[in-house]
């Protein structure tokens, strides 16, 4: 209790207490930003950190991580863009929301569920952070693979032109991310000589090229030059009632579970958690036919889990010093340049800049709070900027935005190549969702796939074998033949009652 | 019309083109490594059954989806396409500093229409949002923007 309240005077100190302010803000701004990322903001001012002191160099970067993680859903829900991979799933309902004149209902919904989730994954981190890591360890690749197929699988099956749209798209994004040095062997596939395929394809182009270019071509295809209506005038409060919030307590508790369990695992992250809650929360709800047309329980989904992805990723970052994604990776680089090593001795060695971590990552979540609940009136301004202003911007966002993270002009080309790719897919009916999760999931799937195989001289069979595996892998299978048997099984259950019916 | 069964052929065809690709790929790793082949393979045979499920499988499409490339006027969406092209090429061999406000002129230019175009707002527009990037990814965030091979 003396580490949290010593950790706690050295946050509330006046200078550390702007930056954690400035950071939060600056990270909100980075995340609605279609390119850039709470990552990049991480990246770029790992560096300032050098002359501070661990504890408030640590808070700079964490506030930033925490803002842009809540600041993702800004562009997702009020241009279809998402800020980053982690609220990919926030365009799906977010989006048409706004496009329904409910802009300031979906903010609200997504600023809640992103406190929520950050808050109590946080406090669940810093209480159960050695217990939880010790059942990280016992998963091996087999689970790890067995969990990204059956996330795959999920989504692929939900899709609303039938499974084999989802999956074939799911092949899609399978067959696009081979391309590049292959994992444990580094060999070279389909990069036909292509130093620039060497690498594979990244995901900023990927992202904004089947978000913003393509949805840009879409609506000037289409002549779409009405700006939404804003519902701004009779908000009160977070905009959303009492009953949304209750009607959503399940689906925000499951999402929230989702959203830790993978944010815990090493490797995933919140580009995976917001995918899958959106297909578990599309899976159980009685009207899942709402989902892709402006549902709240889809903003609810995904919001919460991508945030409560940030406790999650903490726990092995802090208890075993494994990072939980790309960002955690850069805080523990900070952490080690500050002299600290993470790790089970961390919290006995630096209990100070354990409960800093932690501490900071709730304050900045109540400052997001606090920002975009002022912000949310605010934001859908830009959806009043005529789409002559509008485009042209996201355009030239969407085209720097591929080269900072690169400086390679060939990023344009995959740019432009995914907005092509993008729109083939919308009128071949090939859903996007089982396509980026497929393909951000693919080289961890890969290297597991390889590494259960080599691990043991049984082969394949452990994957069947161990038992979380095998329920994992059997939840999948059923995923997939569950659209074409249940159909059968319920016409075969309504086949009598129908014809007693007709007789009565 | 539907566009499944031509899509289930061409994803078949694209498929075996795939592994037949993967199946040149000739490297040893070490004992019990299934080697780089396995995982595309797996990803181009999914590619193949699902290709197959749509040639025999009749599937009715989810009623409201909206069909783009009908709805939508190809020629428009082409030339959208198009100036994002030349966008790339302009900043490709020009740089950002020429490319970006030309380019910006042009697709307000061009999305504007005749009826809400007034030229010296357009350039105005054009030359505030130059600044505006330049100011936060060159100044602020100290990246360097793209530069042209020309210049």
């Amino acid at each position: 209790m003396q580490d949290i309240l010593a950790s706690f005077g050295t946050l509330l100190a006046p200078m550390t207490l702007l930056i954690i302010v400035l950071s939060t803000a600056l990270g909100i701004v980075l995340g609605a930003i279609p390119g850039l990322s709470g990552g990049l903001g991480v990246a770029l001012l790992l560096p300032l950190t050098f002359g501070m002191q661990a504890e408030v160099g640590l808070a700079m970067l964490v506030s930033i991580w925490v803002g842009g993680v809540s600041g993702a859903m800004i562009g997702s829900i009020l241009l279809g863009i998402p800020g980053s991979p982690s609220a990919i799933a926030t365009t799906f309902d977010g989006f048409p929301m706004t496009r329904n004149g409910q802009a300031v209902k979906a903010l609200g919904a997504a600023i809640t569920a992103s406190f929520i989730g950050t808050f109590l994954s946080i406090l669940i981190a810093m209480a159960l952070s050695p217990v939880i890591a010790r059942l990280a360890l016992r998963m091996g690749p087999w689970e790890y693979f067995a969990l990204g197929f059956c996330a795959i699988s999920l989504v692929a099956a939900l899709s609303r032109d039938g499974v084999f749209h989802g999956l074939a798209a799911a092949a899609i994004g399978l067959v696009l991310a081979s391309v590049g040095f292959a994992p444990i062997d580094g060999y070279p596939r389909f990069t036909f000589g292509n130093i620039y395929l060497s690498g594979g394809f990244d995901l900023i182009p990927l992202m904004l090229g089947f978000f913003a270019l393509k949805q840009i071509v879409q609506d000037y295809a289409q002549g779409q030059q009405q700006v939404p209506e804003v519902d701004v005038k009779d908000i009160r409060g977070f905009g959303v009632t009492l009953k949304e919030y209750r009607d959503n307590i399940w689906n925000m508790t499951r999402s929230f579970l989702i959203g830790l369990w993978i944010g815990f695992l090493p490797g995933m992250g919140a580009a995976l958690s917001n995918m899958v809650a959106y297909a578990q929360a599309k899976s159980a709800s009685h009207h899942p036919e709402k989902f892709g047309k402006g549902c709240i329980d889809g903003v609810f989904a995904s919001e919460t889990s991508n945030n409560a992805s940030v406790g999650g990723s903490l726990i092995p970052m802090v208890a075993l010093g494994i990072p939980g994604d790309g960002v955690t990776a850069i805080l523990l680089g900070g952490l080690m340049i500050h002299g600290v090593q993470a790790g089970p001795l961390l919290f006995n060695n630096n209990p100070e800049i354990v409960y800093a971590l932690f501490l900071t990552a709730l304050i900045a979540s109540v400052l997001v709070l606090v920002m975009q609940f002022w912000g949310m009136r605010l934001f859908p301004a830009i959806l009043k900027i005529p789409y002559h202003y509008l485009y042209p911007a996201i355009v030239v966002l969407g085209f720097v935005g591929v080269f900072v993270g690169s400086s390679t002009a060939f990023n344009y080309v995959l740019l432009l190549g995914f907005a092509l790719l993008g729109l083939s897919m919308e009128r071949l009916r090939l859903p996007i969702g089982p396509f980026i999760l497929s393909f951000i999931l693919a080289p961890m799937l890969e290297l597991n796939l390889r590494r259960g195989m080599t691990y043991t001289d049984e082969g394949i069979w452990p994957f069947f074998t161990r038992p979380i595996s095998g329920l994992l892998l059997a939840l999948a299978l059923i995923s997939i033949v569950s659209p074409f048997v249940m159909p059968r099984i319920r016409g075969k259950r309504s086949g009598p009652n129908s014809k007693d019916q007709a007789t009565h | 019309m539907t566009t499944d069964k031509p899509l289930g052929a061409g994803l078949i065809a694209f498929g075996i083109a795939g592994i037949y690709l993967t199946l040149q790929i000739s490297v040893r790793t070490f004992n019990d490594d299934p080697g780089p082949q396995l995982f595309p393979i797996l990803g181009f045979s999914l590619l193949i059954l699902c290709g197959l499920g749509m040639l025999v499988v009749r599937h009715k499409p989810a009623g409201g989806a909206e069909d783009a490339g009908a709805t939508g006027g190809f020629g428009r969406g082409a030339a959208m396409l198009g100036l994002m092209v030349l966008y790339s090429v302009g900043l490709w061999q020009v740089g950002f500093y020429i490319a970006t406000p030309v380019m910006l002129y042009a697709f307000y230019h061009v999305i504007a229409g005749p009826r809400r175009r007034v030229w010296w707002r357009g350039a105005t527009y054009a030359a505030a949002v130059t600044a505006a990037v330049h100011f936060v990814f060159g100044t602020f965030l100290n990246t360097l923007l793209p530069t042209g091979s020309l210049f």
